[in-house]
């Protein structure tokens, strides 16, 4: 089997970010893999983080909160917001930091994401649109990934050479 | 390459390392609830 592309592109102008990718698995098993817990949990946080759920209601108004776990012990708690549901087509969520008990830090945006499932064959493709309020938020979140996670990718660039 | 490119490939490595451990698991219907 090849691998995948992932098709990434990015609308500065208008904050947003899309990623498309598809999976050689069927709508079905894609979408639990993006709706369950414990099996966000063993995919979710790209190496060598860990996702950890604490809590996860998988319906409009619920929501799922995690701690995503560095190497050393540290972590970053997550939680996302469940808007919108059309079960094995949609998802519409929002995605804040927050403490361990889900109360969202306002000093960090949150960034608004539309995950689109679609099948066709034995494939299934998942779109994610990836929104910010305002170009500010986008430019923290910007300065954010630059100053603290480009040791990270480059981690993901040595293990992803070593496969 | 300015800031902003680094970043976007950063993202990008962040993205398909997620996605490469998502098709591993998929591969093994064994693998999917722990």
């Amino acid at each position: 089997m090849t691998k995948r592309e992932t098709v990434f592109s990015k609308d500065l102008a208008n904050r947003k970010l899309t990623v498309v990718r598809s999976f050689d698995a069927p709508l079905e098993r894609v979408w639990s893999a993006w709706s369950e817990s414990e099996i966000l949990d063993q995919w979710w946080a790209p190496h060598p983080y860990k996702a950890v759920t604490k809590t996860m209601d998988f319906r409009e108004g619920g929501f799922w909160l995690y701690n995503m776990m560095g190497p050393t012990g540290d972590g970053s708690w997550c939680k996302e917001s469940y808007q919108k549901i059309n079960p094995e087509e949609l998802i519409i969520n929002a995605v804040s930091f927050c403490d361990e008990d889900g109360n969202i830090n306002m000093e960090f945006p949150t960034m608004h994401w539309k995950k689109e499932f679609s099948e066709n064959e034995s494939e299934t493709t998942v779109t994610i649109e990836i929104t910010y309020d305002k170009e500010a938020d986008m430019e923290m979140i910007l300065q954010m990934g630059f100053k603290e996670g480009f040791t990270a990718g480059l981690d993901n660039l040595e293990q992803y050479l070593l496969q | 390459m300015k800031e902003i490119d680094i970043w976007v490939e950063q993202f990008r490595a962040t993205w398909e390392t997620r996605f490469d451990q998502l098709d591993n698991l998929l591969k093994n219907p064994k693998n999917n609830k722990s």
